[in-house]
């Protein structure tokens, strides 16, 4: 027997009065597994209860459809494509020396300083801008000075004894790792998160 | 003051993961890859590229046009972060970019009959041995949805199978919450027609 529906102000109905929504929500939470007394009879709610079960069968399916992953050249071309535009910043003049000058690309210390500071329990960084400290060319060369936006746990340490510990260990990555001194470090906490972990990962189904 | 050349690090080793924090979130991976950091990218990308391609499979019927939206998708994501101002709700742009951009695909292809439509969806490589029951459900739910409209399919799909919120679907789609409802509502009518019979 086909389906018979009409929509209304109610949503949409069968021709006995039931509401299809109604049937589906009961359905899909489990509290109407089993159908009441005048379900059994109705041949509407009947018919309409087989293909919404159909339905729920096929959704549940799809919801755990894992075994269809996008095919792995998919993620090779899009991160081929993404590699080749990486956008590395400017160069950084970090010393003169008579074979010239050596330079460093503001991406590859920022990478450094959010190593740094990630390695402090808890905390994340997020926004990371390099520049040098003074004019080009001036004897602040080698000086540089970082804005760094970070996310902090929620204590058990106080925000301003972890934000300390942020600096000194970028200081140190930044001294060791870059071989450049860091004039200034602005920090910014964007964010406190529970130690319960990430508040927006797997947002995705 | 150092005067050798100065090594520079590995663009992909050390943000591949935080030290301690296992995966970071959305919001920070968004910042990092904003910065020019592709490994941060690189997690957004495994993070949300299979749910992409499931939904633009869905839309679709056909694997190759899927692969094309989730290109386009993340690769539009990386080059317009600097303007993109919605951190922790990258996942909602990621939605809306790639339904309207399969809405798109949809509205450009010459009208289609439905026998074109069947052969649309079995053009595609086999897909693997599933639970018969489960693979005959999904099969006739293919067809089922490529029987409804665009609008109504992409509605339907990313509330019932995607789990997003009315809210967020109205938002993706430029509509209310309450014709959102609507066409659910009528989507599942449609649908459960079509299964009935299959059954």
């Amino acid at each position: 027997m086909a389906m018979t529906t009409s929509d209304s102000a109610e949503g949409t109905q069968l021709p006995c009065g039931r509401s299809l929504d109604a049937l589906w929500a009961g359905l899909a939470s489990g509290t109407a597994a089993e159908p009441d007394e005048h379900e059994r009879t109705c041949p509407h709610c009947r018919t309409a209860r087989d293909g919404l079960g159909a339905l729920l069968g096929a959704v549940h399916g799809a919801r755990a459809e894992r075994d269809e992953p996008p095919p792995s050249s998919l993620r090779e071309r899009i991160m081929g494509a993404v590699r080749a535009e990486v956008r590395r910043g400017e160069l950084l003049p970090l010393a003169s020396t008579p074979h010239g000058v050596v330079t460093i690309s503001a991406q590859a210390v920022a990478v450094v300083v959010r190593f740094a500071a990630d390695t402090v329990p808890g905390v994340r960084a997020r926004r990371c801008a390099v520049q040098l400290a003074g004019e080009p060319g001036t004897s602040a060369d080698g000086v540089l000075q970082v804005e760094l936006s970070l996310v902090v746990p929620a204590g058990p340490r106080p925000i301003p004894d972890v934000v300390d510990d942020v600096r000194s260990r970028v200081a140190g990555a930044v001294d060791r790792s870059v071989g450049a001194r860091l004039g200034r470090l602005d920090v910014v906490v964007e964010d406190v998160l529970d130690a319960g972990g990430p508040d927006s990962t797997g947002g995705a189904r | 003051m150092q005067s050798d050349p100065v090594p520079e690090p590995a663009m992909t080793g050390p943000t591949a993961g935080s030290p301690d924090t296992g995966p970071l979130d959305d919001a920070t991976l968004v910042a990092r890859a904003r910065d020019g950091d592709a490994a941060a990218f690189e997690q957004l990308l495994d993070r949300y590229q299979a749910p992409l391609y499931r939904l633009a499979v869905r839309m679709l019927a056909d694997r190759a046009e899927a692969e094309d939206v989730v290109q386009e998708v993340f690769l539009r994501l990386w080059r317009r972060l600097p303007e993109i101002r919605e951190d922790a709700a990258v996942v909602g742009w990621l939605y809306r970019s790639a339904t309207n951009r399969c809405l798109n695909v949809i509205r450009a292809r010459r009208p289609v009959a439905d026998v074109d439509l069947d052969e649309r969806e079995a053009t595609g490589t086999p897909l693997p041995e599933r639970a018969a029951e489960t693979a005959q459900a999904l099969t006739a739910l293919g067809s089922a949805l490529q029987r409804i409209t665009p609008e109504q399919r992409a509605a339907w799909l990313l509330r019932e199978v995607h789990e997003r919120s009315y809210a967020e679907i109205a938002d993706i789609l430029g509509t209310s919450v309450v014709a959102v409802r609507g066409r659910i509502a009528r989507s599942r009518a449609e649908l459960a027609e079509a299964m009935q019979s299959w059954r």
